[in-house]
């Protein structure tokens, strides 16, 4: 902006030079116009004279001219034109005279016109005189007048003019001369004058050099300093009062400011310097204190470092478990990824620490065919804690082996892993292999003599070899029926292996169950008789998907226990109570029940509820084992409770075969659909069934991933609303299982679950139309919405 | 009713011969082995067979086909008698083209009645 304004105080003041020489020169101009005036006035002045006297001289000669002419003419109008002619001439020539008379100022000229005027008049006289004797007629007489007396006279007169005329030339002329001479001196003078007005814009221009040029150079060369030398106390000289002087302050002024500046920053300098010498002094004292706490400081090392050597140690210790121990060991955190190998794991696998860390444990175990691996590895996690649970591993050459899994939970710092001990138990299935060829081979080998054993003390007891005696006859029984106890007993041995080795088929198809119930009261029959229990069926007609033998080795393994535990006298009742997806089969009994701490425990293998029962009753605590295992092969759930009154009702319930819908929403009088509702929580679902039923739709509920299953198998529902925390897994697992039915893979899914899914696992969790809520956070009337627009949905995709 | 026992066990015979026998008033026939039993067969012309499953040599499904090769033998109803009695077993055997199974160690007293019933039923 300065700058800008320089330039345009500049351009002023070259601006002003300009004009003063244009001034200067136009002064000149006119200096030289005027002295041209005056020089014309002084040429004019004789020049009018001059052709005054000319117009004069040509009148008198005018004149001169007629009278000849007159001579020639005689009479007529060309006279009298002539004689007109003349007077007028006369009278201009007089009024001529009179002018220059007036105009003569010099004293030779007057006298020289005085002349011409004295010797007019004899001319004049003659002249007139000429003309009587012409207008008298005389001619010749004129003519010799003329001749002799009046030219003569004209002649002097005329001489007087060119006296007058010749003097007035010179008077020209010297004016003439006299202008010429003051027009060069004028000329001269107007040089001067330029020259002078050059010399003066010279002047001028070294006075604006010096008032804009020298403070800029200043300025500049102060600047240079100033950024050279940083020496904020330099400034520029201030020499002029205007804008220029003004920058020159502006510029001194921003110098004062960065003087200031650079004080206040050598103070603030000189300040820290005094800080650091503080802060130095402070140290020094510190030090000092340091010093003394020094000691103490290493006492306290030497303690930590004893602390950090038995940590070391104590680490060293765990790591040489680790890395020594037989079994191998895994850590992974909660996502599957692999955190930690041990050598055996290792050396189990194939795979080094190195290339194991960091990565997803999915491709160390080997999947059932179809199974999404992060579905199965929750599972795993889900199943397999605080438990021993067996795999299928793979080893990096691919290999499949068999692989016992303990995994337990670690809240470690950085949050829960799971660690698991692996141990290849290929050489145990090998044994177990072994054991059960034996088993089998044993059996047989233990049946062939145990069939004739126990044929032939059949044939005896039957009387088909005679009579016997009463002792006899009891003895033979006594033999018999431990010989049918042993041939039991290794029946359930036998069986039991197989059920646990997963090697006894079940062909599940639909099955009445009245013949089944019949068949297992006929087994049992004759036990009961002895014991004097009386057995009631309370039958139904229901079908059910079940395999029929198991199921009557089920019935009859219950109905025997009954039997076993009954007093005499009492009556063990089965009864079969059909539900709308299960069909509950019950064993009621009137003995002592079973303590509710015991109501797990007496399905397991070789458990009682006394020890000396086994003694007492007979039976080594297979058979409830037996029917667990059966009953959920069949997808089914098995427990015991208190019955009415007295005793214990054992139960199993299985899935009905398929049935007609119509017999199952029957509750609703034109229901909208069926919803199989899935929770553990049974309170939830009472709560889900009402809030449903005003919708009318009917539902029927599942607890158990299994049931779950077997339920949406069994009835086809219009609507699936899953929970995914089951006791007996996950809802995925339901998922997965349905997906594989292509009957059921479409079916619409609510997922109603209190935990809150990931991305993955709603990818994973979808049937056909699907949809999520997140339990207790759902908006009000939510859930029911929901669950009729997927009703909706799912009828107008089936339609 | 005449009907023909193939087991290779001499006591199983033994207790066979007197449960459809002495028990079920049955005509019985015997043979130890597959190849004697297929001989007995076309030469007492047997109303049912009674096969033991493990047997040396010819076992009992070998005996089957045999037996049903045969068109002297072919309408023969046979049934298996076993000690495996599991329920693949048991339909394995069937589909062999057996009448029935029969799992040992059997009740003698009742023997003769199973064997009726599974003729009986078709």
């Amino acid at each position: 902006m300065k700058s800008s304004r320089i330039g345009q105080r500049l351009g002023i003041g070259v601006g002003i030079g300009v004009v003063f020489l244009i001034a200067v020169g136009w002064l000149s101009l006119r200096g030289m116009a005027a002295m041209n005036a005056s020089l014309q006035r002084i040429a004019n002045e004789p020049a009018v004279v001059v052709g005054l006297t000319n117009e004069v001289l040509q009148r008198s000669i005018d004149n001169a001219r007629i009278t000849m002419q007159l001579f020639v003419v005689s009479g007529g109008p060309s006279e009298e034109q002539l004689l007109a002619q003349n007077l007028e001439n006369t009278k201009l020539i007089s009024a001529g005279m009179e002018k220059i008379e007036e105009l003569l100022s010099n004293e030779k000229e007057r006298a020289l016109f005085n002349d011409v005027k004295t010797l007019r008049t004899p001319y004049l006289d003659s002249r007139a005189e000429v003309k009587k004797i012409l207008a008298a007629g005389r001619r010749d007489a004129a003519i010799a007048m003329a001749n002799d007396d009046m030219i003569p006279k004209l002649m002097v007169y005329r001489a007087a003019w060119n006296r007058l005329l010749a003097a007035q030339n010179d008077a020209l002329n010297a004016a003439v001369a006299e202008g010429t001479a003051r027009y060069q001196a004028t000329r001269a003078m107007a040089l001067s004058l330029i020259v002078l007005a050059a010399l003066a814009a010279t002047v001028i221009g070294a006075a604006v050099t010096r008032r804009i040029a020298t403070p800029i150079l200043d300025l500049t060369r102060t600047v240079e300093r100033v950024s050279r030398e940083r020496d904020y106390s330099l400034r520029a000289v201030r020499s002029t009062s205007n804008e220029l002087g003004l920058l020159a302050d502006g510029f001194n002024d921003m110098l004062g400011e960065i003087q200031k500046h650079n004080v206040a920053l050598q103070e603030a300098r000189d300040g820290l310097e005094e800080k650091v010498k503080e802060r130095t002094h402070d140290l020094e004292s510190a030090n000092v204190r340091l010093g003394a706490t020094n000691d103490e400081l290493s006492a306290a090392t030497a303690r930590a470092n004893e602390t950090a050597e038995a940590l070391r140690a104590s680490e060293q210790r765990t790591r040489a478990i680790l890395e020594n121990m037989l079994g191998g060991l895994i850590m992974v955190d909660p996502q599957g990824l692999i955190e930690l190998v041990n050598p055996a794991a290792e050396r189990m696998i194939g795979y080094t620490s190195a290339e194991l860390v960091g990565k997803y444990m999915g491709p160390l175990l080997s999947l059932p065919p179809g199974a999404d691996p992060h579905v199965f590895l929750r599972e795993v996690l889900g199943k397999s804690l605080g438990k021993v649970t067996e795999l299928e591993g793979r080893r990096k050459n691919g290999e499949i082996f068999p692989l016992e899994l303990s995994l337990f939970q670690v809240d470690t710092p950085e949050g829960r892993r799971f660690a698991g001990s692996i141990v290849d138990v290929t050489e145990r299935r090998g044994v177990d292999r072994l054991k059960r060829e034996f088993m089998s081979s044993i059996s047989h080998e233990l049946r062939t003599p145990l069939t004739s054993i126990r044929g032939s003390l059949g044939l005896l007891a039957g009387g088909v070899l005679g009579p016997l005696s009463a002792e006899a006859g009891e003895i033979v029984a006594v033999a018999e029926r431990n010989a049918v106890r042993l041939i039991g007993l290794i029946n359930d041995i036998l069986d039991l292996e197989r059920l646990e080795g997963g090697r006894l088929e079940m062909e599940l198809e639909s099955v009445e169950i009245s013949p089944i119930v019949t068949r297992a009261l006929e087994a049992v029959q004759s036990f009961a008789d002895q014991a004097g229990v009386s057995l009631v069926a309370e039958p139904a007609s229901v079908r059910v998907r079940a395999d029929a033998d198991r199921l009557v080795q089920v019935l009859v393994n219950l109905l025997s226990n009954a039997v076993k535990f009954s007093p005499a006298g009492s009556t063990v009742t089965v009864r079969v109570v059909p539900g709308p997806s299960m069909a509950e089969f019950q064993v009621e009994d009137r003995g002592r029940g079973v303590p509710p701490a015991l109501r797990e425990a007496i399905f397991e293998r070789y458990r009682q509820v006394e020890a000396s029962d086994s003694r007492r009753k007979g039976g080594v605590g297979l058979g409830l084992a037996i029917c667990k295992s059966i009953v959920e092969q069949h997808g089914g759930s098995i427990g015991v409770r208190d019955a009415e009154g007295a005793g214990s009702t054992f139960w199993f319930r299985i899935a009905l075969a398929s049935v007609a819908r119509s017999s199952l929403s029957g509750s609703i009088k034109g229901a909208l659909g069926l919803a199989l509702l899935v929770d553990d929580d049974e309170e939830l679902l009472s709560i889900l069934e009402l809030r449903l039923a005003q919708d009318r739709v009917a539902t029927q509920r599942a607890t158990t991933a299994r049931e779950a299953i077997a339920a949406a198998h069994a009835l086809k529902p219009d609507l699936l609303v899953l929970d995914l925390g089951l006791p007996d897994g996950d809802g995925s697992q339901v998922v997965d299982a349905l997906r594989r039915d292509k009957t059921l893979r479409d079916l619409p899914l609510l997922v109603y679950t209190g935990r809150d899914l990931l991305q993955g696992d709603r990818e994973r969790l979808v049937l056909g139309p699907t949809r999520y809520l997140t339990k207790s956070r759902e908006a009000e009337d939510e859930f029911r919405s929901v669950a009729l627009e997927l009703l909706a949905e799912g009828a107008r995709r089936s339609a | 009713m005449k009907i023909l026992i193939i087991d290779d066990e001499d006591d199983i015979r033994a207790i066979s011969r007197l449960a459809l026998g002495r028990v079920g008033g049955m005509e019985v026939v015997e043979a130890a082995s597959g190849m004697e039993g297929i001989a007995r067969a076309v030469a007492d012309a047997p109303d049912a067979i009674l096969l033991d499953v493990m047997m040396p040599e010819k076992d009992g499904p070998e005996t089957l086909g045999l037996l049903k090769a045969d068109p002297r033998t072919a309408g023969i109803p046979v049934i298996f008698l076993t000690a495996k009695a599991m329920a693949s077993e048991v339909e394995r055997l069937r589909a062999l083209g057996a009448k029935g199974v029969l799992t040992k160690p059997f009740d003698p007293m009742s023997l003769a009645a199973n064997v009726r019933a599974i003729l009986g039923a078709g």
